[in-house]
């Protein structure tokens, strides 16, 4: 009835450029995005909770605990490190935002909802803020984090020349990020090579004389491109044609299945389309683990104990990757009023879903291994045997993930946990 | 080719089927009946899509109930939906079904594909399609595997012309030496097949068997 009243009553309504006002669009799509993922949403905060409460130290200052917390980000601006390393970094951070707006893309295009509201009036422009506003809402963890940065920054006063332009450049990996994720979301490539040039210039003009004028060049640039819409598309749009080799996957796997190839597409189509943010969030995930395995091991000097960090870090992401087996069930279940008339196995999508979290965890298992093969000194044989074991351990928790709903986490963890201590204990 | 005998099947409190009895030999049969009356129900069981409450179904003599596998190899399904996977594309679903079948997409399925229109549509995903196009790939997967049993729930509800025309002349030519069992409420659909219309209200009193 607010919305109603809002709608009708607003002077802005009665004029005809803006005969519909934006805000109930802002209200639905806000509460489209909060009733989509609440769970998920409670699931991030408590995450983040979690993460402050685990690594937060009583013995120091609430900045020294902020520095602590924002390191990702504030690894930025440490000196010693040439171009590349900081052009580098910046497209990590760019890449990491991306892939967390693409995580929940559905969420925050706002569902089926928006292909009826593109009927409506809107302009490009009311349509971009309403866009940035729910961009700005699931970017809110990260957010956070640039904010504590920028706090930690201006507060530290051994750095006075450098501070306002490392304030500057904060902002401007924020705002970068929020051009990268609408380029992704709306695909327009070109957002992406904008985003890509402020890269260069960033990391080029650190702690020259001209930094302070190039990072706020770009957050000029930046505020601009959010604000005008909607980019221009890429010259090639809609003129792909089909290369010769693009039939590759489905080569691989007709190679790698055989007669069975159909019906290992669906699984992974599953992963790959329906559920392509579920597969993306687990993948940020297991390299979150990684991270923090890494710095732990660094921390260790790679002594023994940094070949178990190795170890629980792979128990870890089996763990993690085991979550998927849920969403492929629950896929199946929903297409099984057609399936289940066709001459399969009942359980036909059993074995197929299994090569496809094993095939998707393998390198992520591998990742760990190999790191603590080639900096602890794990002799390669007890690496393959811990990828084995826990790919096993992977294969393993498909039954407690699907055993109850409400229990699965519990069920999977203990599982997860016995597992990775027996397997610590053999191979140690 | 088709026979099931004491068919009931219930949903929560609710008995929607109650002990049907039918058998039809070669040829195409209408089944007719008010919305929710359980036509679609019947197909369902029938297909083996859903497991009935008692009874039991023979394919081209092959009981569904103890040899699920081979009594689905004789038969096709086309839902009234499309209740298939929305990420697959029109090209993976004929292939998956060609691959339960433990068969190839015939050279009769290629043009019944194209006859439809459907060759332009065959990467799009199902769930991108029309609604139309969801129908008449669905259709067209029937003749994967050359059933002896074909059963269509509502299979002309939102063709076009062109296609609708396509359909009748295939299932025409299918019912010459498969049954092919339609529910429908569209009569001028129902006679352009030449199929024997069964009230389902009759069905229910007429037991046991209906005969070719």
């Amino acid at each position: 009835m607010l919305v109603r009243q809002k709608l009708f009553n607003n002077e802005w309504s009665c004029r005809p450029e803006t005969a519909i006002f934006i805000t109930p669009l802002l209200h639905y799509r806000l509460r489209w995005y909060a009733a989509a993922t609440a769970r998920l949403l409670l699931r991030r905060w408590q995450g983040l909770l979690l993460a402050v409460g685990l690594l937060a130290s009583a013995g120091t200052t609430v900045f020294d605990n902020i520095a602590i917390l924002n390191r990702p980000l504030l690894a930025l601006l440490a000196p010693g490190h040439g171009f590349a390393w900081r052009f580098g970094y910046l497209l990590a951070l760019q890449l990491a935002a991306v892939l967390w707006a693409a995580m929940q893309r559905a969420q925050i295009e706002g569902g089926g909802f928006m292909a009826f509201a593109g009927s409506l009036p809107f302009s490009p422009r009311q349509r971009r803020q309403v866009d940035l506003a729910v961009l700005v809402l699931a970017d809110s963890p990260l957010l956070l984090m640039v904010a504590g940065s920028i706090a930690v920054t201006a507060a530290h006063r051994h750095a006075a020349p450098h501070v306002v332009p490392h304030v500057l450049l904060l902002i401007d990996v924020a705002l970068l990020a929020l051009v990268a994720q609408l380029a992704a979301l709306e695909r327009r490539p070109l957002g992406w090579a904008g985003a890509l040039l402020a890269c260069v210039v960033l990391a080029a003009g650190f702690r020259t004389g001209l930094a302070l004028w190039l990072n706020a060049l770009v957050v000029a640039a930046a505020w601009l491109a959010l604000r005008r819409a909607p980019w221009p598309a890429w010259p090639l749009a809609g003129q792909r044609r089909r290369l010769p080799f693009a039939d590759w996957p489905g080569r691989l796997l007709r190679l790698l299945a055989g007669r069975h190839a159909p019906a290992l597409r669906v699984s992974l189509a599953i992963l790959l389309r329906e559920r392509r943010g579920e597969a993306i969030a687990k993948l940020m995930s297991t390299a979150a683990v990684f991270a923090g395995g890494f710095a732990l091991m660094q921390l260790f000097d790679y002594d023994d104990r940094a070949r178990i960090v190795a170890l629980l870090a792979q128990g870890l992401i089996a763990l993690t990757l085991s979550g998927v087996y849920r969403g492929l069930h629950m896929a199946h279940l929903a297409s099984a009023g057609y399936t289940a008339a066709l001459p399969a196995k009942p359980a036909w999508s059993r074995g197929f879903d299994l090569a496809t979290v094993l095939g998707f965890g393998l390198p992520l298992l591998a990742v760990p291994a190999f790191a603590a093969c080639v900096l602890a000194g794990l002799p390669p044989l007890r690496a393959l045997t811990s990828i084995a074991s826990y790919l096993a351990l992977l294969a393993a928790l498909r039954a407690p993930q699907l055993f109850h709903e409400r229990h699965a986490v519990v069920l999977s963890t203990i599982v997860a946990g016995c597992w990775t201590v027996a397997t610590i204990v053999y191979l140690n | 080719m088709l026979r099931f005998e004491g068919i009931c099947k219930s949903y929560g409190p609710r008995p929607v089927l109650q002990g049907l009895s039918a058998e039809f030999g070669a040829g195409a049969w209408a089944l007719r009946g008010p919305n929710g009356v359980g036509k679609s129900t019947l197909l369902k069981v029938l297909a083996g899509a859903v497991e009935p409450d008692a009874g039991a179904v023979w394919i081209d003599e092959v009981p569904l109930h103890t040899d699920p596998t081979a009594a689905k190899a004789r038969l096709a399904y086309a839902p009234d939906e499309c209740p298939v996977y929305p990420f697959m594309t029109g090209r993976e679903l004929l292939a998956f079904v060609a691959w339960a079948k433990r068969c190839d997409l015939s050279a009769e399925v290629l043009d019944i594909v194209d006859g439809f229109g459907l060759t332009r549509h065959l990467d799009t995903r199902c769930g991108a399609m029309s609604l139309g196009t969801q129908k008449k790939l669905m259709l067209a997967a029937g003749w994967i595997g050359d059933p002896a049993v074909l059963l269509c729930d509502e299979p002309s509800n939102g063709l076009d012309a062109q296609a609708r025309l396509v359909l009748i002349d295939l299932l025409r030519e299918k019912s010459l030496q498969a049954t092919v069992l339609v529910s429908t409420h569209d009569q001028t659909f129902a006679q352009a097949l030449g199929a024997t219309v069964l009230d389902f209200a009759d069905l229910h009193e007429c037991l046991p068997t209906v005969r070719d």
